[in-house]
């Protein structure tokens, strides 16, 4: 009995050894070069990765920008779940080589840019970043003065509820996301409690509820974000920014700077003069523009692949100016 | 007994009474963004880790050789069978090929009608449209496995032989499998970085213990008297290792295999945390982006795996059991049939390199995206209608239990909690447990996180009272029912056999980014266990005693009060200690999805930098509790059993 089960194994064996000499023979895989570019003769692009942060007009500006180089520029990307922060290591590791979508970040643009030299700042990518607490409309509406943070205490006691612990429910998104609510609460002496609810789409669907069933809710949100072309959020004023008011993460006690969001590569990419680095440099778009691929994404629950064709094939002058330069 | 239990009520009481009048003081809160002195320590060792990343000694001649050697191991087997290189369309096989593949192999080791449920199984991963992802998933595990074995193996042989290396390896396999597998993926990430290799050697700290665990106690069970008949023919200890013992343990060492395979799967799974491939990161990416559907079709595949990995090992185990030895003309047959079956294997692996439709998984067989719409279209219509009762469940047991508990717990000073703890330990365990405990939470109080250890404690003791009234009536009902038993078990089976994962992608669903989602999953996850082991207890209570009982007139409800769940009292403790374990293990994992206290530290601590000290040490934190709980039920277990004998 052992006999046969073993001599059954070593058929086993000496089939993967059969297998993974044929494998040298073609196939398949050498007839057919899917992703051939449709240009004529170009510049080997090379391989190279994208960092994809979690939340979904990140991911429509990175589908865009993967998609141009992949069919226009026959680049083979990468594209890798990862933090924003964590994103930043990978310039020093090797494992990324473009962040699309850049929300600030001074301290890792110091330590990674100016003092380690492995990253390099390619400049805007056209989308105007706005980071705020915002209240569902029908709120606003009921409560005009609720949009001044000195009236949030007032109105305290409407945002409890079961999870918010006797205090006002006040509601930020993934923990790894830029921000200061739990300092703003704090130092701001406001009467509410701060509850992480792990995800944008979470987020989203909080703020959805809150509108729909009329309750009342604080919230962690930002622009450019297609959700407020549906539910159209209202921003509380905090007070103003002021350079240098949230240099200390524990005593912010302002609102939140305006965020030109920029596009970071790896210096390993620049220096190539990849066909891709120039396409990453030229790559810049409108808040419209990514609403629109990110809205295809989420609410019409398309693939960002297909999500990004679609886009590249309804905009075929904006992808051409992207790719001036191009060798 | 009674004594013991009122003891046990006044120290509680008192406990809660001073809480009550101190509330709020010495707690120890902490802002989200601040940390404490040790908690930077902890950051700084972290910075220094990283910067010598690339000059430290360790680094460069242990760590890194270690992750560069893991990482082609794994790049080699995902290239055969689920990861393009380059342009190519396909791996080295094709999809038919990789079916071939695994349906020779569980073939040649076990039987036809398992080889068939394979091959559907794996068939119908491509069918739901995730074929890339599982064999991603399924390169891991096997990875993982192989490493495992090769590693596991030696070593339960040697503690099968040596009572010495029993000794030193069991309490390194006991903190292996009481730490919860959430927390190693931090420290793990920091010496190995992210990615498929980091993830092999993290699912291997959970999958080899099984194999060491069981390979040992195999050879230990061969009878004495047939290792002292070989030793008076004069065998040599070698000898008698290889003709006698080795053979004996053959099914049991299958069985280790077995349970190492189905670990492996499981925290594959997690491991997308930190960039593992696969189906867990379609599960990741379902739970950020709500898409609940997506989930349940990644998750039905990982059922699939798991069955199919479950029933083949299990198959090939009982192939070795037969005893009875084969025929010649046997013997010849099955080689025959094993020869064709190759030859059939070896022509679909080249038609998958030569033939599209064998080579890539048809698009026009692929329902993924049916399953995943209709799924969602079911979730919408019971948010919408079954509403008021999960809304009601949610906020029934939130408000009346959850936030009150919650209430005392984190605004009760630390000396008092502690001084309670270590009271009921010694109470319930006697003087080692209160030590530990005094020991464990101690520690949690020294690294700075006790407000945050004690929202996690709310959760583990509520997940844990569900648990156990869950588990306790579908215990009784399977350990006296057989009907029941054989109607249950799939349930069981599976709900043990599945990732933790998966539950939280419906339960995200149905009541939001809260802590009763966390608690929710935890109640899942650890169910399946109380039940298995109060059944069994329940089982094994003598006939005698349910005899004499139904002769003098005992009510069903009279027999199960009164004797079987008294007379099964040291099941229900080991119940109660698996509980706990398991309820901690999911209840951390909940810091993604909302539940806040140390799973949340945990996770934010990786996500910010300025925050790696923070979350290593909530890391430390959830092991201190988790060693804390573990031994104050496990010494109550021993004591029960002790008053049992009496």
């Amino acid at each position: 009995m052992s006999k046969v089960s073993k001599r059954g194994l070593g058929i086993a064996m000496s089939t993967v050894v059969a297998l993974v000499l044929s494998a040298c023979g073609g196939g398949v895989n050498n007839a057919s070069t899917s992703t051939a570019p449709t240009g004529a003769a170009l510049a080997d692009c090379g391989t190279w990765s994208i960092a994809m942060n979690p939340w979904v007009g990140y991911t429509a500006s990175a589908s865009i920008v993967a998609e141009v180089a992949r069919q226009k520029l026959g680049c083979t990307i990468n594209q890798k779940d990862l933090d924003e922060q964590v994103s930043w290591q990978g310039f020093q590791s090797g494992e990324v080589d473009l962040v699309v979508e850049n929300w600030g970040h001074p301290d890792l643009v110091k330590k990674y840019i100016t003092d380690a030299g492995v990253a390099v700042d390619l400049g805007s990518q056209g989308n105007q970043g706005v980071i705020g607490y915002y209240v569902p409309p029908w709120l606003a509406k009921a409560h005009p003065d609720i949009t001044d943070w000195n009236n949030l205490n007032k109105y305290a006691d409407i945002f409890k509820n079961a999870e918010s612990k006797g205090k006002g429910d006040w509601i930020e998104g993934d923990p790894s996301y830029v921000t200061n609510g739990k300092a703003l609460v704090k130092n701001l002496k406001l009467n509410f409690n701060v509850r992480f609810l792990g995800s944008e789409a979470a987020l989203i669907e909080a703020f959805r509820a809150a509108e729909t069933n009329q309750k009342a809710v604080i919230g962690y949100f930002y622009e450019p974000q297609w959700f407020l072309n549906e539910v159209p959020l209202v921003k509380v004023n905090f007070p103003a920014y002021t350079d240098g008011c949230d240099a200390d993460p524990a005593m912010v006690a302002c609102d939140y700077p305006p965020y030109p969001l920029n596009k970071v590569a790896s210096k390993k990419l620049v220096d190539s003069g990849s066909n891709f680095a120039i396409l990453a440099k030229n790559f810049s778009w409108t808040n419209d523009d990514q609403n629109a691929v990110a809205k295809d994404i989420e609410v019409n629950k398309m693939d960002p692949k297909a999500a990004a064709d679609k886009w590249i094939a309804a905009n075929p002058d904006k992808v051409d100016a992207w790719l001036q330069g191009t060798k | 007994m009674l004594n013991r239990k009122i003891q046990v009520a006044i120290i509680v009481s008192l406990w809660a009474v001073l809480g009550v009048l101190m509330h709020g003081k010495a707690t120890q809160p902490l802002d989200a963004s601040t940390l404490t002195p040790i908690q930077s320590k902890f950051g700084d060792w972290a910075a220094k880790i990283d910067s010598q990343r690339n000059t430290g000694f360790l680094f460069k001649y242990l760590f890194n050789p270690l992750r560069a050697f893991v990482d082609s191991f794994v790049k080699l087997i995902r290239d055969v069978i689920s990861l393009p290189e380059g342009h190519n369309l396909i791996p080295v096989l094709g999809w038919s090929g990789v079916v071939a593949l695994f349906a020779f192999v569980i073939y040649a080791t076990s039987n036809i009608r398992t080889t068939i449920l394979g091959i559907l199984l794996l068939v119908g991963c491509g069918i739901l449209g995730v074929w890339t992802q599982t064999l991603d998933t399924l390169a891991l595990t096997i990875a993982a496995v192989v490493l495992s074995v090769a590693i596991g193996l030696p070593l339960g042989i040697w503690a099968g032989v040596s009572n010495r290396a029993l000794t030193a390896l069991t309490p390194i396999l006991d903190f292996a499998q009481i730490m919860p597998t959430f927390v190693y993926l931090t420290p793990l990430a920091l010496i190995f970085l992210i990615g498929p290799a980091s993830a092999t050697i993290a699912t291997m700290v959970y999958s080899i213990p099984p194999v060491i665990r069981i390979t040992a106690y195999g050879i230990r069970r061969v009878p004495t008297t047939v290792i002292e008949s070989a030793t008076s023919m004069g065998s040599t200890k070698g000898q008698i290792l290889k003709k006698v013992q080795l053979p004996l343990a053959r099914e049991t060492i299958i069985v280790g295999v077995n349970q190492c395979v189905m670990a492996a799967l499981s925290l594959v799974t997690i491991a997308s945390l930190i960039d593992a491939p696969g189906l867990g990161k379609t599960i990741l990416l379902a739970l950020q982006t709500l898409n609940v559907g997506k989930g349940f079709v990644a998750g039905l595949a990982i059922v699939f795996l798991a069955i199919m990995l479950d029933r083949s090992a299990s198959a090939a185990g009982a192939r070795a059991r037969n005893f009875v030895p084969p025929t010649e003309l046997q013997i010849r047959s099955r080689r025959l049939n094993i020869v064709i079956a190759g030859a059939i294997a070896i022509t679909f692996m080249f038609l998958s390199r030569t033939i599209l439709t064998l080579a890539v998984f048809p698009s026009s067989l692929n329902v993924g995206k049916h399953v995943e719409n209709i799924t969602n279209s079911i979730l919408l219509w019971a948010k919408h209608n079954v509403y008021f009762l999960t809304d009601g469940l949610q906020n029934a047991i939130t408000v009346s239990f959850i936030n009150p508990l919650e209430w005392i717990l984190s605004g009760t000073p630390w000396f008092l909690t502690i001084g309670m703890i270590v009271g009921v330990g010694f109470l319930i365990g006697g003087a080692r447990p209160a030590l530990i405990a005094a020991l464990s939470f101690g520690g949690i109080f020294v690294i700075g996180l006790w407000q945050d250890s004690m929202l996690t404690l709310t959760q583990v003791l509520t997940a844990t009272v569900l648990t156990l009234l869950l588990g306790v009536a579908l215990g009784v009902g399977v350990g006296r029912s057989s009907t029941f038993d054989r109607l249950m078990r799939p349930i069981l089976d599976a709900g043990q056999t599945l990732p933790a994962f998966v539950y939280m992608v419906p339960l995200l669903g149905l009541f939001g980014a809260t802590r009763f989602t966390a608690i929710a999953a935890a109640v899942f996850y650890a169910f399946p266990v109380v039940v298995k082991l109060v059944a069994e207890g329940i089982r094994t209570v003598p006939v005698t005693m349910i005899e004499s009982a139904t002769v003098s007139g005992s009510t069903s409800w009279q027999m199960i009060t009164k004797v079987q769940l008294p007379a099964s009292r040291k099941s229900l403790a080991l119940a109660i200690n698996q509980g706990l374990i398991y309820v901690l293990a999911m209840v951390v994992v909940g810091g993604l999805v909302g539940g806040g206290g140390l799973g949340y530290d945990v996770v934010n601590g990786f996500v910010q930098l300025s925050l790696v000290g923070k979350g290593l040490a909530a890391g430390l934190a959830i092991v201190f509790m988790g060693i804390g709980l573990d031994r104050i039920s496990q010494f109550g277990a021993k004591r029960g059993s002790s008053v049992d004998r009496i």
